[in-house]
């Protein structure tokens, strides 16, 4: 219905009104969340397909892990009381050298250099200290378009105590929120459709028994 | 039929097929996020299911998954009428272990080629840990049919992503109405994730 005509024609009940305005209030939604999240969908169908085709994807690669490129290597004298935990440790060498942010810690035991693994979204670092030699070795990991996407996908947020962290945490529980509104909203959209429904039954049954099996026999 | 009504239905049914798995995923998804308020990180308890006497060669040296082991693995499952999806690995010389898993249980089997000895453990999944199970499972890897259509259907959902992406951003730029808004909410959202990833 046409707004500028609205009065022209009989007014519809109140109950249909209301029922219409929030049918368009859903598609609505439905479209807008949509294009907004559109970028973390196509991550997630993108990355999704190179970790089931990992083989394949990664047989255009010399080697299945990214190689390490230095970036900098820097004199480090700072010392730490053995009572000190390698985690501790970490977190000061990040501080140190300007890159604090999500990480975990590995070696440190038994005088083995201790390492940092700097998490990113695009290049990881290594950050590798050398406590005999007094030293800091800085590596990036070569960018890889499949590990890029296998990482944005198991990243989840909330686990480390950065705010970045958990920015990416929320927009990941947005997006998980909103696929369970899409399939609701979206067979919503569809039952108000009658000349669709007969082969919109067919898709939706044909959907829901094939997973039922599934679920059942796998 | 014209361009924009193959959009539209393509859109529509591949949406109805795909339900299931769009919130199967989303529910999982939350589910792995917030482990701890579903209780997903407690395991179940195991419980025996059978230990016997039992003979077969295991050739392989031990390394997780070969297919040498897999093989070996396999001739046991169906043995033991327990043909499936598994993993297998050799800890030493004298052991094997099996991992027979499907959505709603999980069956260890425990080899003592020296013993020559058979123990089978099961155990079982709440539902929100099979639905977990169902998120992480994809690809050919796995034997039998039932195993390699379902990494089919993964497939089909990932695809079925993509598509709603570009039809949907075809439907959206038909709306002449709408336009302004949307691109406003395509740009804030590219944006957003740049920046995100950029900064991550």
């Amino acid at each position: 219905m046409n707004s500028s005509v609205a009065g022209e024609v009989p007014a519809a009940p109140s109950s249909e009104k209301s029922g219409r305005s929030i049918s368009r209030l859903i598609r609505r939604v439905h479209m807008f969340t949509g294009l907004f999240l559109a970028p973390w969908m196509l991550m997630y169908a993108l990355s999704t397909l190179v970790m089931t085709h990992s083989d394949f994807v990664f047989s255009f690669y010399s080697s299945k892990s990214p190689t390490m490129v230095t970036e900098r290597e820097l004199d480090y004298t700072r010392s730490f009381p053995t009572n000190v935990t390698r985690e501790q440790i970490g977190q000061q060498i990040l501080q140190d050298v300007g890159l604090d942010g999500t990480h975990y810690v590995s070696g440190g035991k038994d005088g083995k250099p201790v390492v940092v693994n700097r998490q990113h979204a695009l290049v990881a670092q290594r950050i590798t200290f050398d406590a005999s030699k007094s030293k800091v070795v800085i590596e990036r990991e070569e960018f890889r378009t499949p590990t890029f996407l296998e990482r944005l996908h198991r990243r989840r947020g909330y686990n480390h105590p950065y705010a970045l962290e958990d920015t990416w945490g929320f927009t990941v529980d947005v997006a998980v929120v909103t696929m369970v509104f899409w399939s609701l909203s979206g067979v919503w959209l569809w039952w108000e459709l009658k000349t669709t429904r007969g082969w919109g039954t067919l898709s939706l049954t044909a959907g829901v028994v094939l997973f039922a099996i599934f679920a059942l026999l796998l | 039929m014209t361009f924009d009504k193959i959009n539209r239905r393509t859109h529509l049914y591949m949406g109805l097929f795909l339900m299931p798995w769009l919130l199967m995923y989303g529910v999982s998804s939350f589910i792995v996020i917030h482990q701890s308020w579903f209780r997903s990180e407690e395991a179940p308890v195991w419980e025996p299911l059978f230990e016997k006497s039992y003979s077969r060669p295991v050739n392989s040296q031990g390394v997780n998954n070969e297919p040498d082991l897999r093989a070996a693995a396999q001739e046991i499952l169906k043995d033991c009428n327990l043909e499936g999806a598994f993993w297998a690995n050799k800890p030493n010389p004298d052991t094997m272990h099996i991992d027979r898993f499907s959505f709603w249980e999980a069956i260890r089997l425990t080899y003592s080629i020296k013993d020559q000895k058979l123990k089978a453990e099961r155990q079982r999944m709440r539902p929100n840990q099979a639905v977990v199970r169902m998120h992480f499972r994809g690809g050919y890897g796995q034997p039998t049919f039932l195993n390699k259509f379902w990494g089919l259907l993964v497939d089909i959902a990932c695809i079925g992503i993509i598509l709603w992406v570009a039809s949907g951003l075809i439907m959206w730029w038909r709306l002449p109405k709408l336009r302004a808004w949307g691109a406003v909410a395509v740009g804030g959202g590219v944006l957003s994730f740049l920046l995100l990833i950029w900064t991550l």
